[in-house]
């Protein structure tokens, strides 16, 4: 078929090239022409009449001309460039219109694309390894808590699982490790660590970017300790070097080489990011983790991640990896102390054997914590996007309406409505393409934005946020829909109406009313819905972070301390810690000083007491926190002391002195008074503890977990190797903060500070979520407010403009102004009322979905409602009145003339 | 039946037109568009309408497709026109299209003249 693909580009090129075929047809067109007069003159015809009787013979010129054109070019082509063209001539001379269309699209897809790129690279995406549709996540679900996906085993489990099944083709374990004290080349840095099989890297498929990688012999106890480096470690800390591999570095107290850095496409087998530093089990896990890490059969701290065999379903591997798995839980059984035995055995038939795909980013703190407030976040800025589409709609075909004159002549000469209609569709697809790319450009920055607000730091570094394949067509998937949206007034109006009626200007006009008629509920309601999710949202956030959290945080000041990453031992950390604790409290401003295992307010961990009348009781009614504290605690932490008294330097470790919480009190000892009364924990039978003092309710645990029941009793210096101090002050807390980071530094410079800030900022850091959301449904609640104003705007303002006439006439014949005024008035708020019906409804379906998301505040809070309903009223009042006003001044003999 | 009695005049069937300029100038040699056209309306007498101007695509498709080639010449008068010659590949087309137009001719009468039960 040479001829057809011959003609194909001939036609190519006769598009592009129009004008000298053009020139040649008019030369060979004349001729014939002449050859044709030739004739009829022979035949005896009059010169005028020969040539006149030419045309004829030969037909249109023009016609066989532009039948010529469609075949030589390609005709669509051809028109389409033209189309272009207008429509760039059409926004150069109406720049406003074309400014705010575009700023509008911008922002709305914008908006659009980042949000989608992130749910995309966090939720959706796989992890950049060798197909990751095999890999499979050996774990457990708790039934309670269904969206914790992912949990530990022991390490003899794992190897239990690795040698003994057979529908794996790979299996490594990995576990976090906390914070370790990297030193290199004499300088020390925290950094991020994980143990992991040595056979991980090649299980997963990932290469070396420097060096090697882990290998089975690194994971044999007794080898040397080898680390791996994540490629941003190695770019962050020591500049892309390439002599670090094989450089040995300290990590807290032991010596480890440096064997490679792992390539820079692979960020982690979670997604929360890749370790810095990555350790093999073998050494690294006795040297770092415990030296019985890895032959404790009742710890349950390592995570499993394997490859199917070729063949082999998820559902045969769970069926094949069963049984190993009783097996790992007889073990834990018969190696647990007796008093633990219940909780753990209630724990297990709570939880469920089960194998997860882990291709999909693999479960990890950062999807669970995004998960809910990205879909959220999505459906919002769809809406508004919607919304401002719709608004658009109807701005572009009221200019149309506007347009009817130029329309209607191009109708007069010819023009398909076909072609007219593919023009609008044209200048709309123009618009939004020009939109999109803005808002391409700025989707990145809003997306490094959002994640910083969502999750700091961390955040933004786990997750890349380059535009790739799929989030392209995403975007263009949206820009299309949005112009098509844009032009579907118009077109339709368009196609619809016959050309002679189109030349009337009231009719096209009418149509774009008609369209905003449906519009303005439907855009009302959406605002509605996103309105009240951002009250909602507003109120957690303020609740949460505002909210008595039973410390009293103005000027508090606390940190962590890690004098065990260093090698101290007990006598020595007790030395480290005296001397902090006396530095601190002679700082100028410092009225009072404490420390703790757990900084206030991040209590972790629960034990069960013995206390009289509850030995036999069900393990769950026996739980309490237990927070190991310092003397001056209360007053330190601003606990509202309720009865008896704080803890002092008098209270050791032989006093047994504790103070407990309210709930505490009330649950163990009633409505008797808990001071004087005895207790003690499970498992230290003949430590017992006297009650000195019962503090109000804090939350010990953070600012979203319930209040539990808290004993509070004395941790011995010795035993902070892992610990926390908290510093009450007079003054400024900026201050404050720089005295304590200098008498740190003088104490001992050596020893890693984690976190020193007030406590107001650790609460801030830890509601970072709920800000997000805050902020950002605000933001979106707010433009949707004002789209929809705007919207109603232009529909009045359109009405009066085409019913001046008929206002004129009313006003003329004895009117009163105030009726006008409420007439047009009604009209708007008619829809208006109808859409907040339809909002108000919808916003209580939406409520059971960000249930999960809201704190101190029910999904149907009348008060949000209620300030919500009437701020939307105010506001579409004023965007009606404006127009209404006009309406009613209008000067009757002035409008009847102009018409 | 027009009510004169003639049979009605046809206008060229589209698609037809390119393959009944390749045969004229296959058996006529270099021809302009005047006189294929001329030759067009002698061969069909009175049966065929022909509008000259739609000679003009027909050729143009042609020339695309390389199945004729177009040059400037003097006719006898002194008058210019241009020319156009079949090449080989049109000829070969040609060849395929008659064949083809022939079989599907053949097939549409045979169904028309009620053949087929």
């Amino acid at each position: 078929m040479t001829g057809t693909l011959r003609r194909w580009l001939a036609r190519l090129l006769g598009t592009l090239r129009p004008g000298r075929m053009e020139s040649e047809l008019a030369r060979e067109i004349d001729a014939h022409l002449a050859l044709l007069e030739d004739e009829f003159r022979r035949r005896g015809q009059a010169p005028a009449e020969a040539r006149r009787s030419a045309r004829l013979a030969l037909g249109g010129v023009d016609r066989a001309k532009e039948l010529h054109r469609d075949a030589r070019g390609l005709r669509w082509l051809t028109d389409a460039a033209a189309d272009v063209r207008y429509t760039a001539r059409q926004m150069r001379r109406h720049p406003g219109f074309t400014l705010i269309a575009v700023a509008t699209l911008a922002l709305g897809i914008g908006a659009n694309t980042a949000m989608f790129t992130i749910v995309h690279r966090v939720l959706l995406d796989t992890l950049p390894v060798r197909a990751p549709e095999s890999l499979v996540e050996v774990g457990c679900i708790d039934r309670n808590k269904p969206d914790d996906v992912g949990c530990e085993t022991s390490y003899p489990g794992f190897v239990m699982f690795r040698d003994e099944n057979d529908v794996l083709s790979g299996l490594f374990a990995f576990a976090p490790l906390p914070d370790v004290n990297v030193v290199s080349e004499g300088q020390a840095e925290l950094a991020t660590a994980t143990l992991a099989s040595g056979d991980m890297y090649d299980v997963l498929g990932v290469a070396p970017a420097v060096g090697r990688l882990l290998s089975r012999l690194d994971d044999v106890p007794g080898a040397p300790l080898v680390v791996v480096l994540s490629h941003d470690y190695w770019q962050r800390r020591f500049g892309a070097d390439p002599s670090v591999v094989g450089r040995t570095v300290q990590l807290n107290t032991v010596t480890g080489t440096v064997v490679g850095v792992s390539a820079g496409s692979f960020r982690g087998v979670t997604l929360g990011g890749v370790p810095d530093v990555t350790l093999p089990f073998g050494s690294g896990g006795p040297a770092l983790a415990g030296s019985a890490s890895l032959t404790n059969g009742s710890n349950w701290w390592v995570r499993m991640i394997g490859r199917r065999k070729d063949g082999v379903t998820l559902a045969q591997a769970q069926a094949g990896l069963e049984p190993i798995y009783r097996r790992t839980v007889e073990h834990l059984l018969s190696s647990v102390p007796g008093q633990i035995a219940g909780p753990v055995r209630e724990y297990l038939r709570r939880v469920e054997f089960r194998l997860e795909p882990a291709a999909i980013g693999g479960a990890s703190a950062l999807r669970r914590d995004l998960d809910r407030p990205l879909r959220i976040l999505m459906a919002v800025v769809g809406m508004v996007l919607f919304i401002a589409c719709a608004n658009l709609t109807t701005l572009v075909l009221s200019r149309t309406a506007g347009r009817q004159r130029e329309l209607s002549v191009r109708l007069a000469i010819g023009a398909g409505r076909a072609r007219l209609a593919r023009q609008l569709l044209t200048e709309s697809l123009v618009l939004s393409i020009a939109g999109g790319a803005l808002g391409l450009i700025g989707a990145r920055w809003g997306g490094t934005v959002i994640l910083r607000l969502a999750s700091g730091e961390v955040g933004v570094r786990a997750v890349d946020l380059s535009p790739d394949v799929t989030v392209l067509v995403f975007t263009s998937m949206t820009v299309l829909v949005a112009g098509v949206l844009l032009a579907l007034g118009s077109v339709w109006h368009v196609l619809r109406t016959a050309p002679q009626r189109a030349l009337r200007d009231a009719v096209g006009g009418h149509a774009a009313a008609t369209l905003a008629r449906v519009f303005i509920p439907v855009q009302v309601s959406m605002a509605t819905v996103v309105l009240i999710g951002a009250g909602l949202l507003l109120q957690t956030f303020g609740n949460m972070r505002d909210g008595a959290d039973g410390f009293r945080r103005p000027q508090l000041v606390t940190f962590s301390v890690r004098p065990q990453l260093v090698g101290y031992d007990g006598p020595r950390v007790a030395t480290y810690v005296e001397a902090v604790a006396t530095r601190l409290a002679s700082l100028p401003g410092v009225t009072s000083v404490t420390r703790s295992m757990h900084p206030p307010g991040a209590l972790d961990g629960s034990t069960l007491v013995d206390a009289v009348g509850f030995e036999s009781a069900a393990p769950m009614d026996r739980e309490t926190g237990h927070h190991r504290v310092g003397a001056h605690v209360a007053r330190t932490w601003g606990l509202t002391l309720m009865r008896g008294r704080d803890l002092t330097d008098a209270d050791d470790a032989k006093a047994g002195s504790a103070l407990v919480n309210e709930a505490f009190a009330r649950h163990f000892f009633g409505s008797v008074d808990a001071v004087g009364r005895r207790f003690g924990f499970a498992g230290a039978p003949d430590r017992a503890y006297t009650v000195i003092g019962v503090v109000a309710n804090a939350r010990d645990r953070g600012a979203r977990h319930p209040v539990q029941r808290v004993a509070y009793t004395h941790l011995a210096p010795e035993a902070m190797g892992y610990g926390a101090f908290a510093v009450r002050g007079q003054g400024s807390e900026a201050a404050l903060v720089t005295a304590i980071r200098r008498a740190l530094g003088e104490t001992d410079p050596q020893v890693p500070v984690v976190d020193l800030m007030t406590m107001d900022a650790r609460v801030q850091q830890d509601l970072r979520r709920e800000r997000l959301l805050a902020v950002l449904g605000s933001l979106f609640g707010g433009l949707a407010l004002l789209l929809v104003a705007l919207g109603l705007y232009g529909l009045l303002a359109g009405a009066v403009t085409h019913r001046a006439r008929e206002i004129a006439i009313r006003l003329a014949l004895g009117g009163k102004p105030g009726a006008i005024l409420s007439m047009f008035l009604g009209q708007g708020l008619v829809l208006v009322a109808i859409g907040l019906a339809a909002g108000l409804a919808g916003a209580a379906v939406m409520g059971r979905f960000i249930r999960s998301a809201l704190f101190g505040v029910t999904p149907t809070d009348t008060v949000t409602y209620g300030i919500v309903a009437g701020v939307l009223i105010l506001t579409s009042v004023v965007a009606c009145l404006l127009p209404a006003r006009r309406a009613a001044r209008t000067d009757p003999m002035a409008a009847l003339r102009a018409d | 039946m027009s009510p004169s009695g003639e049979p009605p005049r046809v206008d060229v069937l589209p698609g037809t037109l390119d393959i009944i300029v390749l045969r004229i100038l296959s058996t006529m040699g270099a021809q302009h568009a005047y006189g294929i056209a001329a030759r067009i309306e002698q061969a069909a007498g009175d049966a065929l309408r022909l509008n000259q101007g739609t000679l003009y695509p027909a050729l143009v498709r042609l020339e695309q497709k390389g199945w004729i080639k177009g040059s400037w010449r003097t006719t006898e008068n002194n008058r210019e026109a241009k020319y156009y010659v079949i090449t080989r590949a049109g000829s070969r087309a040609l060849v395929d299209q008659a064949e083809w137009w022939q079989r599907s001719s053949a097939l549409v009468n045979r169904l028309l003249s009620g053949d087929a039960s």
